[in-house]
């Protein structure tokens, strides 16, 4: 909590329906986010049950300098994934930390599970438990319409968070909706509210916060909002085109992730460039709370839905994850496909990277004969063919039968059930990201705490490579795990890692000492490995080891920018990154 | 030699237009068009000559298009 000694937990447990705060001094070395939502996670989690079980918690944390500053935008959430069966953590922007901090929590941990569908009213006076029985089964759009009309609460000011039929479903990618456009995407939160039969939290409060010192923040404050609004300075390519950017550079290197990773380019890369979005069916930006940058591009999919010119049309949220996973993974080619395949995914509430590494599979599972339309996939599901995309995209939300069933469970599971494990395309269980650049992108994933490219940012070391050039297993290793060490401490403030160019040390060492908190070097890296270890006792606690996780070939098969890769310089690599692991959090 | 730059609107701030046109003494390689245009060296992720990526210091032969890209972003 802002200028206090205590972070504030507000503890909700969904089978009794009750409530209680905790003002948590011991929190405090944490500083916020992901920090003190792993903490959180660690308490209360329980290993020995299933990650759907009612007793897992699910922590939503805002950072120690969210929202105050510049850029400083996203929540955490921490939990056990059901899609990798260990520690799940995600990120979303949005309004959401705004609405926590005005409502007076830093943290939230939600146990149990309800007797029916409820949604949770919360502010400063506490939680309300809500009957969300008439919004089970509507889609993220419906219910936040319906809470947005039925809760109190300033427009702008208040956050919405909310599952679709995915999560009602628990499919094990299943987002969690925020404010519209922002997701807690990656590794099936959506499904952990989905099981405790929780379909939405709506959060507001009218607390205000003085500033101590005014001269000394608003000076800070300045100097940052100059850095993050300049013209051409280091965030307005964030703004302009945003990271569909990257279309054209990672085709260009031959790192596009194309036709479920059978090859790295497509031929007409400027027909989906985030230029042709930003000229053709770019219709507004959009800034979570707290951002002068606008990243959010929202593009109009318009859809004729009757003969005789009847459309209507809906603003879809795409950036470069989207288009690779919705695009090119499955072979589309048209704009307003890939658009119709992104909507498609919001109204479902999938994670739009795993459903799409999803489809790429059993695209190619069909077409390589290895399942049948009659007792898996019901419809002929076909690269390049939206339709069919859609229509699955639906059939796994619904759960429609075992194949969809199990599909929905992640594609290592899928694959486990029904083969082709060698194009699986998956990383410890969790669905790849848009990078296939050399070892750094492969590598970095299996070895990240949550198997995400944002944790160490892989990609970025393969990029300083030239292709073919000497890779020294060791200095990898150690440059995945430096930056996944400044990542926890960035993450516990909480930045949007866009802005990672401006929160260098020194800068962040400012803002602490404007809001009244002298912090040295030392004790941010203290911190930040403090923060590590802490999400490694987690994973051992969870059965996870890094030395048996197995890549499935193609990642070795499809030549990278960098050149093809070799299995044993890739097992090099984990073993040199494992020593850093035991250096930082000794088994 | 006579080289054409583009780079497209993220490079607007050091990039007037959607084309350059450079002259450049031989021989040169693909990273002096940088020097030549005062691009920062650190916004450049990579080059590419007709579409497909090169090292930063492949030769030019004149009538050459270099596109520069930015540093892949994800966040």
């Amino acid at each position: 909590m802002l200028y206090e000694k205590f972070i504030r937990v507000l503890y909700i447990d969904m089978t009794a329906q009750t409530s209680r705060v905790e003002e948590r001094e011991d929190l405090m070395p944490y500083l916020g986010g992901v920090g003190v939502g792993a903490k959180l996670l660690e308490e209360n989690m329980r290993p020995d049950l299933p990650p759907l079980a009612p007793e897992q918690p699910i922590v939503l944390a805002m950072g120690a300098l969210s929202t105050i500053f510049p850029v400083i935008t996203k929540t955490a959430a921490m939990f056990i994934s059901p899609l990798t069966g260990e520690l799940g953590e995600s990120y979303a922007g949005g309004r959401l930390a705004f609405a926590m901090q005005q409502a007076g929590y830093d943290a939230l941990v939600i146990t149990g599970r309800a007797d029916q569908p409820y949604y949770l009213s919360i502010d400063e006076t506490g939680v309300k438990f809500r009957d969300a029985r008439p919004l089970w089964n509507t889609n993220r759009d419906d219910a936040g319409r319906y809470i947005r009309d039925n809760e109190p609460g300033a427009r702008g000011k208040r956050s919405i968070i909310r599952i679709g039929q995915a999560g009602e479903n628990e499919v094990a990618y299943a987002c969690v909706t925020v404010d519209r456009y922002r997701h807690f995407g990656r590794l099936g939160l959506g499904a952990v509210f989905g099981s405790k039969l929780l379909k939405a939290v709506h959060i507001s409060g009218e607390r205000s916060l003085p500033v101590h010192d005014f001269k000394q923040y608003f000076g800070v404050f300045r100097q940052l909002y100059a850095k993050a609004d300049q013209p051409g300075g280091v965030m307005s390519k964030y703004h302009d085109q945003g990271t569909p950017i990257n279309i054209e550079a990672l085709n260009a290197i031959g790192g596009l992730p194309t036709r479920n990773l059978q090859t790295t380019r497509v031929d007409d890369a400027e027909t989906i460039s985030g230029e042709a979005f930003a000229e053709n069916d770019l219709v507004r930006k959009q800034a979570c709370v707290g951002c002068p940058v606008g990243c959010i591009h929202i593009a109009q999919y318009r859809r004729a839905f009757n003969p005789g010119f009847d459309y209507e049309t809906h603003g879809v949220s795409y950036d470069y994850e989207l288009l690779f996973a919705l695009g090119t993974f499955v072979e589309l080619k048209e704009r307003q496909d890939i658009l119709a395949l992104i909507h498609e995914v919001e109204v479902c509430g999938h994670d739009a990277m795993s459903a799409g590494v999803a489809l790429g599979w059993a695209c190619e599972m069909l077409d390589r004969g290895l399942i049948n339309v009659e007792e898996h996939t019901l419809i002929p599901v076909k690269f390049g063919d939206v339709d069919s995309l859609r229509q699955a995209l639906r059939y796994i939300a619904s759960a429609e039968n075992d194949f969809y069933r199990a599909l929905g469970k992640g594609v290592k599971h899928a694959a486990e059930v029904y083969g082709g494990e060698d194009f699986a395309m998956q990383l410890g269980g969790n669905e790849m990201p848009g990078y296939h650049t050399g070892y750094g992108s492969v590598v970095g994933v299996v070895v990240s705490a949550r198997h995400s490219h944002l944790c160490n940012a892989g990609y970025s070391i393969d990029q300083a490579l030239q292709p073919g050039e000497h890779i020294d297993p060791a200095a990898v290793a150690k440059k995945l795990m430096t930056e996944e060490l400044e990542r926890c401490m960035l993450n516990s403030l909480v930045i949007c890692l866009f802005a990672r160019k401006i929160y260098d040390r020194d800068t962040v060492r400012k803002c602490f000492a404007a809001v009244g908190r002298e912090m040295t070097d030392d004790e941010l890296d203290e911190a930040a490995r403090r923060i590590y270890a802490t999400k490694m006792r987690i994973k051992r606690a969870l059965g996870y080891d890094n030395s048996q996780v197995k890549i499935p070939k193609r990642f070795f098969e499809t030549p990278t920018s960098y050149g093809q890769l070799n299995e044993n310089t890739a097992k090099e690599i984990i073993d040199e990154f494992n020593k850093l692991v035991n250096e930082v959090s000794p088994v | 030699m006579n080289i054409t730059v583009t780079a497209g609107s993220w490079a607007r701030a050091w990039l007037p237009g959607d084309k350059v046109q450079l002259t450049l003494p031989h021989p040169a390689v693909v990273q002096d068009v940088l020097a030549a245009l005062n691009f920062p060296a650190d916004e450049v992720g990579l080059f590419a000559i007709n579409g497909i990526a090169v090292p930063q210091d492949t030769p030019l032969n004149d009538g050459d298009t270099v596109r520069l890209f930015p540093v892949a972003m994800g966040g």
